[in-house]
């Protein structure tokens, strides 16, 4: 059922991103021609700049409000009467919206990588990229190995999509509990995402002084310090997966409960 | 075992008591008609079946399930609202109903469909308000279901649509499965139910055969009703 889920969520979502993700594209094809003709033919030059600019503008704020809106008009709407009485668990429904979300928001991180290729390859100018690119991987991998760099890239891809979860699930937690306010749902959701924010902090500064009271981190650096620089970083960028996935788990719970609970739709 | 039950329901919305110690038993094969008057708890208890709502004290169950995705995949629930994705043509949302549910019915939709002029490639939210009712009501009834919930399926449409829908109802369900419509239209649908179920300010204060209401009281439907919720 969650793929059936998936299958149409990716619909909604990409009948609008993907005809976005298009004319991005185009944009980036253009810019790259006329790029070079800022000199001479300035207007054209600066137009398309400008269109370019705004299609990058409508892409970053399409996909943060489709995430918003896919969540709160989809589950929570008038359409949430549809999806709350199919044959779906709502734990189903939540790793829907959170999947959907991080693969949309790395889906456009790469497309504005593709974006500036593009812009590059038209301009000529990929070639110099091309070659600073070879040399810092060439640098990296003869410092740690390609194995490893690979082991570093997947590390990051799996990461980035973490981070776009938790943060997808911070406002879904946010939208659930703004929702049991029945007459200020937007305006609660808004206070619960800024609570959440003031309680992340306050967590924060407690650890930083836990850390710095105790001896915790000297016993850290004590334990690592004949490790090599490569397993001192993938150890910082553990410790970093595991909480990103701790909060992760924290807005799961809190938005699953809620859902399952409380639900209370219009 | 009874294919809709309520035990001891109660539900409260903050200090506002909307179903009170509700105790309801259901059988299949019958159309029951959930009347009261607007506030007095019909659509709190559909939403309640369909696990959209949950109960503050007390059981609801489903073919002796309380409801859960197993009890969802048995039960078609027609809203008192639009509800459907605006965006979608008809042949995507018969899509999304035959992608969930295992009961729907293809033929009845294809039928029904027929009988409409409605061209599968139109999108939802450019048809007329009444050919979007009579779209959910399709795609509800299509479904080969254990019950039907219909929460007000004819307030808010012309006497044409009205007989429309009622067709619909009667000639899509089967002996196997229960209807529950509700609705303060009374006269409109007296002449389908079975059986009368009144609602009152979260109470239920009668539950018995249509015929027998007639035979007892010596009033239809619509007289007692009028009689019970005189204002």
């Amino acid at each position: 059922m969650l793929g059936k889920l998936m299958k149409h969520e990716f619909r909604a979502v990409g009948r609008i991103m993907l005809p976005l993700y298009g004319a991005w594209l185009v944009m980036s094809v253009l810019l790259g021609f006329t790029i070079n003709l800022i000199e001479e033919q300035r207007i054209v030059g600066v137009i398309i700049a400008l269109i370019y600019a705004a299609v990058t503008i409508a892409v970053i704020v399409l996909s943060i409000i489709l995430i918003i809106q896919r969540f709160y008009k989809n589950l929570l709407g008038s359409e949430g009467y549809l999806m709350f009485t199919l044959p779906v668990s709502t734990a189903k429904h939540v790793w829907n919206k959170v999947i959907s979300a991080a693969v949309w928001i790395v889906a456009g991180i790469l497309m504005g990588i593709i974006s500036v290729a593009v812009i590059m390859s038209c301009t000529g100018g990929i070639g110099t990229v091309k070659d600073a690119i070879g040399r810092v991987l060439h640098e990296i991998t003869s410092e740690i190995g390609a194995g490893n760099t690979t082991l570093v890239f997947i590390e990051l891809v799996v990461i980035a999509l973490l981070i776009a979860g938790e943060t997808a699930l911070k406002i879904y937690a946010s939208i659930s509990a703004g929702h049991q306010w029945s007459n200020h749902r937007v305006l609660g959701a808004i206070i619960a995402f800024l609570a959440f924010g003031i309680i992340e902090t306050i967590l924060g500064n407690i650890i930083a002084v836990i850390g710095n009271s105790t001896d915790i981190m000297n016993r850290y650096y004590e334990a690592t310090e004949n490790m090599s620089p490569f397993a001192q970083g993938q150890l910082v960028l553990l410790l970093f997966t595991l909480l990103v996935a701790a909060l992760t788990a924290v807005y799961y719970l809190v938005t699953y409960k809620l859902l399952q609970k409380r639900l209370n739709l219009e | 075992m009874s294919v809709l039950e309520f035990r001891a329901v109660d539900k409260n919305y903050g200090r506002k008591k909307a179903l009170d110690n509700v105790d309801l038993k259901l059988e299949a094969g019958q159309i029951t008609g959930l009347l009261g008057p607007n506030g007095s708890g019909k659509t709190t208890m559909i939403k309640l079946a369909n696990g959209l709502l949950q109960p503050t004290s007390g059981q609801i169950l489903i073919d002796g399930m309380e409801p859960c995705p197993e009890t969802k995949a048995k039960v078609a629930y027609l809203p008192d609202r639009e509800f459907l994705p605006g965006y979608m043509s008809v042949e995507r949302l018969i899509e999304f109903y035959s992608d969930f549910f295992g009961d729907f019915n293809h033929k009845k939709a294809e039928k029904m469909l027929e009988g409409l002029n409605i061209s599968k490639s139109e999108i939802l939210r450019k048809m007329s308000k009444g050919n979007r009712e009579k779209i959910q009501l399709i795609l509800v009834m299509s479904r080969d279901a254990r019950v039907y919930f219909l929460d007000e399926p004819i307030a808010g449409v012309d006497p044409a649509a009205r007989d429309y829908i009622l067709r619909t109802i009667i000639s899509n369900y089967c002996e196997n499965s229960l209807v529950v419509i509700s609705t303060h239209l009374i006269a409109d649908v007296e002449s389908v139910l079975d059986d009368v179920v009144f609602l009152k300010e979260g109470k239920i204060t009668l539950h018995k055969e249509a015929d027998r209401i007639r035979e007892e009281e010596g009033k239809n439907v619509d007289e007692l009703f009028r009689e019970v919720f005189k204002c």
